[in-house]
């Protein structure tokens, strides 16, 4: 797993790739703090490069969208494969992002 | 003709033993994807064998045992006519996650509960799963 996080005045653009699996989401829980702090502003998430996602990184997700809307942001996801894009349609997490 | 029969059923069959620490996970990840290459699985099936399996390994070791740890999780799988059949033992205490309650996904993002999802996973991307409570074990049976 690697997030690389590009934090501009109105929107963050970051890059999440790799595996989101159980081992990797304590490093994306730290990783994704910049995210948490600043969740007021849209986030945009570019997962092209994500190859795999579980339910614990489901679960670090699902905080940073209650985050925005706490925070009045919001988060657009781009890029996910068909693989990732069907773990998201399964658990009903399609209906809490906006996707591209 | 005995030896061929003896490796043939060595090829049919694989087992991975791990004790409850999530450290081990990357061992879990490795096996699986041995497992789908013996099984010729196609990329989507390789996501969904190893997510699922992680799902229910995951659970295992984080709840099935209290505060004991180095105690066993145990994986076996068998390549049959019908298809993968993967068994999942412990010997922690009593839970059977087919009669987990699946979350409701009706609910606005800001009542979500943040447990719940893995079950639904496993139950959505599996053909069938069966527990019992074997010689005090959890025996959970994931067939794909």
């Amino acid at each position: 797993m690697k997030l690389d996080i590009n934090n501009t005045p109105d929107t963050i653009y970051a890059t999440l790739s790799g595996r989101l699996d159980t081992a990797a989401s304590s490093d994306f829980s730290r990783d994704m703090m910049p995210m948490m702090d600043d969740a007021s502003k849209h986030i945009v998430l570019d997962c092209s490069q994500l190859e795999f996602i579980s339910s614990s990184g489901l679960r670090l997700l699902l905080m940073l969208r209650k985050q925005t809307i706490a925070q009045g942001g919001d988060i657009t996801i781009k890029g996910v494969n068909d693989a990732v894009k069907q773990v998201f349609t399964i658990t009903g997490f399609y209906a809490l992002f906006n996707f591209e | 003709m005995i030896m061929e029969e003896s490796i043939a059923a060595a090829m049919d069959h694989s087992e991975l033993h791990l004790v409850n620490d999530l450290a081990q996970l990357p061992l879990m990840t490795q096996w699986v994807e041995e497992i789908g290459e013996r099984a010729q699985l196609a990329p989507g099936e390789l996501f969904n064998l190893t997510l699922v399996i992680e799902e229910v390994v995951v659970n295992v070791m984080n709840y099935a045992y209290g505060d004991r740890t180095g105690m066993p999780v145990d994986l076996c799988a068998d390549f049959t006519a019908s298809g993968l059949v993967v068994t999942l033992s412990d010997h922690g205490m009593p839970f059977d996650p087919t009669a987990a309650q699946e979350p409701d996904l009706d609910l606005p993002v800001e009542e979500r509960p943040i447990g719940g999802l893995g079950i639904m996973l496993v139950n959505k991307l599996t053909r069938r799963v069966e527990y019992a409570r074997q010689d005090d074990m959890n025996v959970l049976t994931l067939y794909f």
